[in-house]
């Protein structure tokens, strides 16, 4: 591990800036820095997450001019190159999730490939997880590198980092920095321990297989009886990623936008003869839950959801997924 | 690969298939002169450029190489523009996508092809597939059906198909109409009078649910297994490729993982098609 | 208030006079008080009430229209509840209304973001909101983080009910000085303000959704053909998205201040809304929600109309 004390960083800022943008932590969004003071948010959650930047709101995909019968074309690819200084563990977690619709299987979606190849994550470890996280239901915590390319902690003024992909310790080894002293090692691990332990952790053992018989439960009139079916939830949620694509026509010209969408408004499987295989809010609740909870583990051996509590804070009718988690477990399955 | 990125395609010609004009057909050819090779039951994101995308199932076999052939029912944004689209204009396309219906499965099989309305498009791709290779197929039994006569797609193939002697053609109209010396009566009924044999065969089915949901009981009766029935799904679709999210049943994509899906399968899954 | 609403319910749920409560229960984050359904007489002990409960609850009636509910009403909820009667969405005969006096809601989100620590408990006292935090007490004035619909508001007093809860409330009243202090700015300022404050919605539609009066089953914003409003976040289509709800609720709002009070990025609607209020109350004399028998405001044609401007 190295060590860099908080009043110096612009030691690391430089080198950061050479990849290109460093995004840090403000209260509503991840925001480039212009200067390596910026590097120093306390901020513990960002509002938005950094899915953002790696799948914006909207982005084109194509631009075409028309003329008369004739059509060209041309690929829109929106980069993005650079650091994202800060990101806490859920959050690279999240994108690791994001990867795997992404960039696995048949098509890569290389407008996505493009800014994940790009952005390096600096992690930093969470030091202080609020009252609505619960990660550590998902057999990671505060202090778990593994998602990003360099991890570091702020251990009172001082930030100890350490590259973990090869991106991240070629960026480390060019730093001229000192290695990190042992009394502030074990100040981390106590650090590592106590905020871990700080964090509630849910008992959703068997969640999966459970779900899996309760596809005609009643508990989805209930889970969804206060939902209101807006999108807030799954938009400001680190792991959901439903798009749509649309055309946005100008007089001889356009382009193909792709936007976020989100699977709790009725249109988003309503079909041209009116038909909506889902067409009540519960049957919305039990397909996003399920996502999470049932098809993103079936299909990627991993939950997609990791425990940031985001949807509990920015729901405006305060549906927890905890509470939903626990009923989904006490609720019987009848024969 | 930019999967989003169409390749584009001129309308060679178009064809009202329906006497109300609500259904019409499009000969597409590449205008790079590389035709796509693809299986019966495979679908293709259709761009209409200005106006949006949307997922038509390939109505014309593999075989083809005049063209793409998509019949195109008028209901919305894109299929709206669509139909007013003539020959020469430029279309994108995106495919071919999904799994397509298991022709080598079908292989030495009897094949059942039950078809309502105009949901016979893939239909007509895979009947044409099995008729070209004709010698690696059992008995080949199509019955198809629509509201009226003039509803029926491809009359031009109807014809030559009833002029040939190895397809068995039955077609039904839901009421007698003047100078209609077929059959009269809805798919389901006209299933159970013809009464194909289940033994060492296939049953494929493409309807409106209606249709599906009255003749999916009539298999069932005449001995079809469940993995022995297939029918291909529609669903609301966007990116084609199983990234958008929106088409899944269950833990499957109908864009990716269908739309052919078998009922052995189907039952296991949510009833959300 | 909250033991005699609980009797209520529970009364009602028993004798079979009802299927389902609709209320508030505290909610799990701080200064949450929640939608609650209450179907069971087990679930009656979860209601509460309290100044947190921001949620009109009359967005929930369309959806339960198959059966005998109960709601808790406060004056802008029955208010809602006579437009959603005139145009036809909800019968009365089958609403059974606990009215609540009311005193105003808090605007929640706001005031906890604007907290920014861990909030660890939260009550009111003497008109003031103490807030406990990891790290201290803090105190607010109620009146300063009142919704701005709450503070000048006239009905805050159930207009029908069949049980009242508490005693009734004397109305706020004061008009529309909030609207009238953005009229006063010049126009370059008012522009900028509104740029601001919609260049700020990231198109969740939570204002839409909570709005008792948005129940339209294809909304306008969704439409593709015609196309009212593109896909995206130009500028253009955010405001016309705002501009063009806030018409269509024109004689049709009641001023509840849900949509603002919901809105995860804090964009501020009332002012929008409460102008039209204020313009149909000053121009044709026309308050929103007070007569059930009366035509919506767009449904009605007058030869002493002062709109010289359709002529």
């Amino acid at each position: 591990m190295k060590r860099v004390p908080l009043s110096e960083l612009e030691r690391i800022y430089e080198a950061l800036k050479s990849y290109g943008s460093v995004w840090v932590r403000k209260k509503n969004a991840y925001e480039t820095a212009e200067t390596p003071e910026e590097l120093l948010s306390t901020v513990s959650k960002v509002k938005k997450p950094a899915k953002f930047i790696f799948l914006p709101e909207e982005e084109p995909l194509l631009a075409f001019v028309q003329d008369g019968k004739n059509v060209t074309f041309q690929e829109v690819i929106r980069e993005a190159k650079g650091v994202i200084f800060g990101i806490p563990p859920c959050e690279a977690k999240a994108i690791s999730l994001l990867d795997l619709n992404f960039l696995q299987g048949e098509g890569e979606d290389i407008y996505y490939k493009k800014r994940r190849e790009n952005v390096l994550l600096f992690g930093l470890a969470c030091l202080a997880p609020d009252s609505r996280c619960f990660c550590t239901t998902f057999g990671y915590g505060p202090f778990t590198e593994s998602f990003t390319d360099i991890f570091g902690v702020v251990v009172d003024d001082v930030l100890l980092f350490e590259g973990i992909t090869e991106k991240g310790k070629d960026l480390v080894k060019n730093l001229d920095v000192e290695d990190a002293k042992g009394e502030e090692l074990k100040k981390l691990e106590a650090m590592k321990k106590e905020i871990t332990e700080r964090v509630k952790k849910l008992d959703i053992q068997g969640i999966q297989e459970k779900l899996a018989r309760m596809m005609d439960s009643e508990i989805w009139d209930k889970i969804s009886s206060s939902c209101l079916g807006c999108g807030a939830c799954t938009y400001y949620c680190p792991t959901c990623y439903c798009f749509d694509i649309q055309d946005v026509e100008r007089p001889n010209w356009g382009y193909r936008l792709r936007t976020w969408d989100s699977c709790m408004f009725t249109l988003y499987t309503l079909e041209g003869s009116g038909h909506n295989p889902r067409p009540e809010l519960k049957y919305r609740w039990r397909n996003r839950l399920m996502h999470k909870f049932n098809y993103y583990p079936v299909l990627y051996q991993e939950f997609g959801c990791v425990g940031c509590g985001r949807c509990i804070e920015v729901c405006p009718v305060n549906i927890d997924i905890r509470e939903i988690l626990m009923e989904v477990k006490n609720e019987p399955i009848r024969a | 690969m930019n999967p989003y990125a169409p390749e584009l395609y001129r309308i060679k010609k178009t064809v009202f298939e329906s006497d109300d004009f609500t259904l019409k057909s499009f000969l597409l050819e590449p205008i790079d002169g590389n035709m796509m090779d693809f299986i019966p039951g495979q679908f293709c994101e259709i761009s209409v450029f200005g106006k949006g995308e949307a997922p038509f199932g390939i109505a014309s076999a593999p075989h083809e190489k005049e063209g793409l052939l998509f019949t195109v029912n008028r209901v919305g944004l894109v299929t709206g523009a669509l139909h007013e689209m003539e020959e020469g204009h430029i279309v994108g396309i995106r495919g071919p996508l999904g799994n397509g219906y298991p022709v080598d499965e079908f292989k030495g099989k009897n094949v059942v092809i039950i078809g309502g309305g105009f949901a016979f498009t893939t239909l007509r791709s895979l009947t044409l597939y099995l008729l070209e290779n004709r010698k690696d197929y059992g008995k080949i039994t199509v019955i198809y059906g629509a509201r009226r006569p003039g509803l029926l797609l491809y009359k031009e193939d109807l014809a030559n198909w009833e002029k040939r002697g190895d397809i068995e053609l039955h077609l039904t109209v839901d009421t007698e109409f003047p100078e209609w010396d077929k059959h009269v009566g809805f798919v389901p009924q006209v299933l159970e009078k013809v009464a194909p044999s289940p033994e060492n065969a296939y049953a494929v089915v493409c309807g409106p649910p209606v249709m599906i949901k009255f003749t999916l009981p009539v298999l069932a009766k005449l001995g079809f297994e469940k993995d022995k029935v297939y029918t291909s799904l529609e669903r609301r679709m966007k990116c084609g490729i199983g990234k958008c999210g929106r088409c899944n049943i269950g833990p499957y994509y109908v864009c990716k993982d269908g739309p052919v899906f078998s009922l052995a399968q189907l039952e296991k899954l949510p009833k959300e098609y | 208030m909250v033991k005699k609403i609980r009797e209520i319910a529970r009364k009602l749920l028993e004798e079979g006079k009802v299927d389902v409560v609709l209320g508030y229960e505290k909610g799990t984050e701080p200064l949450s008080e929640r939608p609650f359904v209450a179907r069971t007489v087990e679930e009656v002990e979860r209601l509460t009430y309290s100044p947190f409960a921001i949620q009109n609850l009359a967005t929930y009636l369309p959806r339960f229209n198959n059966n005998k509910v109960a709601i808790l009403a406060r004056g802008c909820t029955t208010r809602a509840i006579n437009v959603l009667i005139s145009e036809g969405q909800i019968e009365r005969d089958k609403i059974y209304v606990i009215g609540i006096p009311c005193n105003g809601v808090i605007k929640t989100r706001e005031l906890r973001e604007s907290i920014g620590e861990e909030i660890e408990d939260v009550s009111i006292q003497n008109g003031e909101i103490v807030i406990k935090t990891t790290t201290e007490e803090k105190k607010v004035k109620f009146e300063d983080w009142l919704n701005i619909s709450c503070k000048y508001c006239e009905y805050p007093n159930p207009l029908f009910y069949d049980v009242l809860v508490g005693e009734e409330v004397k109305p706020r009243g004061g008009g529309y000085p909030d609207v009238e202090d953005y009229e006063k700015l010049d126009e370059d300022k008012r522009w900028e303000i509104f740029e601001a404050e919609m260049s700020k919605c990231v198109r969740c539609y939570a204002c839409r959704q909570s709005c008792p009066m948005c129940y339209c089953e294809h909304c306008f914003v969704d439409s593709t053909e015609p196309r009212w409003v593109e896909p995206g976040f130009d500028k253009t289509d955010l405001e016309s998205w705002h501009l063009i709800r806030v018409l269509h609720m024109a004689g049709r709002c009641v001023d509840c201040g849900t949509c603002e009070l919901v809105c995860p990025e804090g964009v501020k609607l009332l002012f929008l809304t409460r102008k039209v209020a204020r313009d149909l109350k000053r121009d044709f004399d026309y308050v929103s929600g007070l007569n059930p028998e009366k035509p919506p405001f767009f449904g009605e044609f007058r030869y002493d109309d002062k709109g010289d401007f359709i002529l």
